[in-house]
């Protein structure tokens, strides 16, 4: 209704803000960070930042989002970026192919609460923590994902089934004990 | 594990069969696969609850109201309406300069952005990042995020983490000392920094993934830092410290023969 006022900021940016913070959510793992992170992009956004010159405005936000993301953690968790809650388990991830033996019921993945799925999904090492949130918390195809983040797409294929085979395992029945015996 | 027809389905498929990314043959063999190996079966349900886990998850999740509320705040301020927001003077003066200049990309089809964008040339632009990194960095409690003066231990390390590692070259035997590594973030991507100490300068040396970087041999100086750049087949190189010009060559000439031989030591 008050769209015909609007400008192009309001166009390009504001119907694309809820995939921009579940990026961030994602990216940042936690709320608050996530705002900064958002607010971030869309001053870039506004600045032109990005070079918006027409296209896909939601691949260019997010792309603007992912950058600031990372700029985010650079500097406010120095390490971050690398450090995983637990590296133990991310360099075995990365040595190991995805295991099928880590194949937890799907029926209890299914009754897993939002804290557990946060949880597991912030032990990634980022590589494979941003192509499993772009690919659901984005729904971008392989395609777009591998034009976001310069990757071949085989490789963008490799991360998404460990980052995926590393997550069942992290919701395996034993890391689930205390709250789903 | 194989289908009826004894034909092999690797992990990779089942997860592209799942993200529908599979022509219609593909995605028939995956669904012959299934219905014959209950193992794989349970694999691919086991995805799929993990996807609608986090779909759901996602659905749930959206920005909130008062980032909203920001956000068109700016959004108004964009369109020169009252903002509901009142914002210091100062502010909206500086924001709808931007505007104009966003309105004025727009209009141009985007030469116009492009043109403030590279009005400093990419290898004076990448310089001047990588001087700002190194002082970030500086700053910082520790100017590396992995201690360690054993390349081998460093290697392993951006391997594991960035999936990607620079030659890390030992310079011992040259009085420079491996300090460790860290992440620096440029232009969005995540790119392997070395750390040395010569005497009492360290030394910030960034490998950027090439293509995405184009290779140019440049060097430059601002702020008291010198800069220095060159590259291989797979990264383009940028040191950046406070020693002199000189010395900062001289690193970088130990340094490539050093990756060099590592090479070929392969």
């Amino acid at each position: 209704m008050t769209d015909s006022r609007r400008g192009p900021f309001a166009d390009l940016v504001l119907p694309h803000l809820d995939g921009a913070y579940r990026l961030a959510r994602g990216l940042t793992g936690n709320a608050a960070d996530a705002e900064d992170v958002v607010q971030d992009a869309c001053e870039r956004a506004l600045k032109g930042i990005g070079g918006y010159a027409g296209g896909d405005a939601r691949a260019w936000l997010l792309a603007i989002t992912r950058n600031a993301a990372f700029t985010f953690m650079a500097r406010k968790r120095p390490g971050s970026l690398l450090l995983t809650s637990n590296s133990e388990e991310a360099e075995r991830a990365l040595e190991d192919m995805p295991d099928e033996a880590a194949t937890p019921e799907a029926s209890l993945i299914a009754r897993a609460d939002a804290a557990a799925l946060e949880r597991a999904l912030a032990s990634l090492p980022i590589p494979f923590r941003e192509i499993i949130v772009l690919r659901e918390y984005n729904d971008l195809s392989y395609r777009e994902i591998a034009e976001m983040t310069k990757l071949p797409i085989g490789t963008v294929m490799s991360r998404l089934a460990r980052a995926r085979g590393m997550l069942l395992r992290a919701l395996m029945p034993d890391r689930l004990g205390r709250t789903a015996p | 594990m194989t289908n009826d027809a004894g034909e092999h389905i690797d992990e990779f498929t089942l997860h592209a069969a799942l993200d529908g990314e599979l022509d219609a043959i593909a995605t028939m063999r995956v669904e012959q696969a299934l219905a014959a190996n209950p193992a794989l079966a349970a694999r691919y349900e086991a995805l799929r609850a993990l996807r609608a886990a986090m779909r759901q998850f996602a659905a749930n999740d959206r920005a909130p109201d008062a980032l909203r509320q920001r956000m068109e705040a700016m959004a108004g301020d964009d369109a020169r309406h009252a903002p509901p927001m009142a914002l210091p003077r100062e502010t909206r003066r500086w924001r709808l300069s931007l505007v104009a200049a966003l309105l004025l990309g727009l209009a141009g089809g985007g030469s116009v952005m492009q043109f403030v964008m590279r009005e400093k040339s990419e290898p004076t632009r990448l310089a001047m990042l990588m001087v700002d990194d190194h002082r970030r960095a500086l700053l910082a409690r520790e100017p590396i995020d992995v201690a360690s003066s054993d390349r081998h231990t460093v290697k392993p390390w951006f391997d594991a983490r960035l999936a990607i590692s620079p030659p890390v070259v030992d310079l011992a035997a040259q009085g420079i000392e491996l300090v460790g590594g860290r992440a620096d973030v440029v232009e969005g991507i995540v790119a392997p920094t070395l750390v040395y100490r010569q005497r009492e300068h360290l030394i910030s040396v960034t490998a950027l993934p090439s293509p995405r970087f184009t290779a140019t041999p440049a060097a430059l100086s601002t702020s008291g830092y010198e800069a220095l750049s060159w590259s291989d087949r797979v990264f383009v190189y940028w040191a950046v410290s406070d020693l002199p010009r000189a010395d900062l060559d001289a690193f970088a000439l130990v340094f490539q023969r050093g990756a060099t031989a590592n090479e070929n030591a392969r």
